[in-house]
């Protein structure tokens, strides 16, 4: 069982979220990346000791998140503790080291996220065509998916980088 | 009772999380750019060390010291040489805009990239390191050469966010400029129309009215738009496909000539204090 400080995940975000406006969208695929601190919001879920840690780690994640955006500040926040409480809730039944449990989590995860930014992004400042919205939510969320693989297994493997 | 608890707690968030989300934008864009600046020395840290070696070594003996000088001296030419090469390139963005803006006396304000995009998968946005302290105002038109990066959407003491023109919430008047333009029609005899960012990789002209006919390859240029500080004749880019479809007005699809993820240098543009107040009294600036 991997447990983590939540000091270390957070700082280990800020170092994931500097990745994410530099290195990783270098790498996006028709304007889609991966979303590094989702897939690691995911690990805070399903390796929380408790419900409120994994609460409070996907909560903060998604408020560093929200540091480098220009959409409104809580937004992501709100969306990771939405998808850090599904995966708190349904973690019992999973078996959580497995990388397919991790990229199916992140996967359904990054679906639900991408989908509701969007939709609050089309209501609040302007439209976004369909194409546009489906195809980058999919392929952003294969992206995740894909990140995920590599960074919980590190993240499991080299326990001192959390715990 | 486990569950009681878990739910109590996740409300306590959505709670904080609603209240963050009504602050007002100004206080908590503010909030969230200083905190992005926290990035800067880390910046400044990786160009540090990009020079560091053979800036400095141990002094011993002559062979070592003259060794030692000599790459100090090769360091400080490479310096040199970097700094001359991002000056030309300042000094090659100038110019470019002052093509376009030369006879409206626009001031130039030069900054660096922090951030080359935002980190919500649908806002376009990019952080540069000007802030209110070295003039950077809100809604400031953001160029490199004579292309539209965006425009200030929010400014902190040391850095901005400029949102880019593929942002859905960028607009701005534009009208589509035909590789061969037909005898008879001038720039300003062409039918403008509206340009909006879509959060993808291109942009859309909407309500484009006239006959004009729209072309793949045609320019996309930027009209006359003294309230928002927008010169004529800045380019947004370029079309790449037509849609007429069953509306009454076509889709044309704009993709911007820049990748904004290699950005390195911008330039704000500062419309001179007449510019805009020419505009609201009715008259040409």
């Amino acid at each position: 069982m991997t447990k983590y400080s939540t000091g270390k995940l957070l700082a280990l975000g800020a170092l994931l979220l500097a990745c994410e406006l530099t290195v990783l969208d270098r790498w996006a695929l028709k304007g889609a990346r991966p979303e590094a601190l989702l897939s690691l919001a995911c690990f805070a879920a399903l390796f929380a000791s408790d419900s409120s840690q994994g609460l409070l780690s996907s909560w903060l994640i998604g408020l560093l998140k929200d540091a480098g955006s220009t959409g409104p500040l809580g937004l992501h926040a709100l969306l990771f503790l939405g998808a850090g409480a599904v995966v708190l809730q349904i973690r019992q039944i999973l078996f959580r080291e497995s990388p397919i449990t991790q990229l199916a989590v992140t996967f359904i995860a990054a679906c639900w996220v991408n989908l509701a930014a969007a939709l609050v992004v089309s209501f609040t400042v302007g439209g976004i065509p369909v194409g546009v919205l489906v195809g980058k939510t999919l392929l952003s969320a294969l992206l995740t998916a894909a990140v995920t693989i590599p960074l919980h297994f590190t993240l499991v493997q080299a326990r001192w980088l959390v715990r | 009772m486990g569950s009681r608890r878990r739910r109590s707690s996740s409300w306590i968030f959505v709670g904080f999380s609603v209240l963050l989300l009504v602050l007002p934008s100004g206080l908590s864009q503010k909030s969230r750019l200083t905190a992005l600046a926290g990035f800067l020395p880390v910046q400044s840290l990786s160009r540090w060390t990009f020079r560091f070696p053979g800036s400095w070594s141990t002094n011993a003996g002559e062979l070592e010291t003259l060794r030692t000088q000599n790459d100090f001296l090769k360091d400080e030419a490479g310096k040199k040489d970097r700094e001359i090469r991002r000056l030309s390139l300042l000094l090659e963005q100038a110019q470019g805009m002052k093509q376009s803006v030369r006879d409206q006396n626009f001031r130039m304000l030069a900054a660096d990239v922090l951030f080359p995009t935002d980190s919500s998968a649908w806002r376009k946005s990019i952080t540069i390191t000007l802030g209110t302290r070295d003039g950077a105002e809100k809604g400031l038109l953001v160029v490199y050469n004579n292309q539209v990066v965006g425009r200030i959407l929010e400014t902190g003491p040391w850095t901005s966010r400029v949102q880019t023109v593929t942002d859905p919430g960028f607009r701005a008047g534009a009208v589509a400029v035909p590789k061969t333009t037909p005898a008879g029609i001038s720039f300003s005899e062409r039918h403008g129309g509206v340009y909006e960012g879509t959060s993808g990789e291109s942009g859309q002209l909407k309500w484009l009215g006239g006959e004009n006919p729209v072309e793949n390859g045609a320019a996309v240029l930027t009209t006359e738009d003294p309230l928002n500080g927008v010169p004529r004749g800045l380019s947004l880019g370029r079309v790449t496909s037509v849609n007429t479809g069953r509306g009454a007005f076509p889709k044309v699809d704009v993709e911007p000539l820049l990748d904004f993820r290699s950005l390195e240098h911008v330039m704000v543009l500062v419309p001179p204090p007449d510019f805009r107040a020419a505009a609201l009294s009715g008259g040409r600036p």
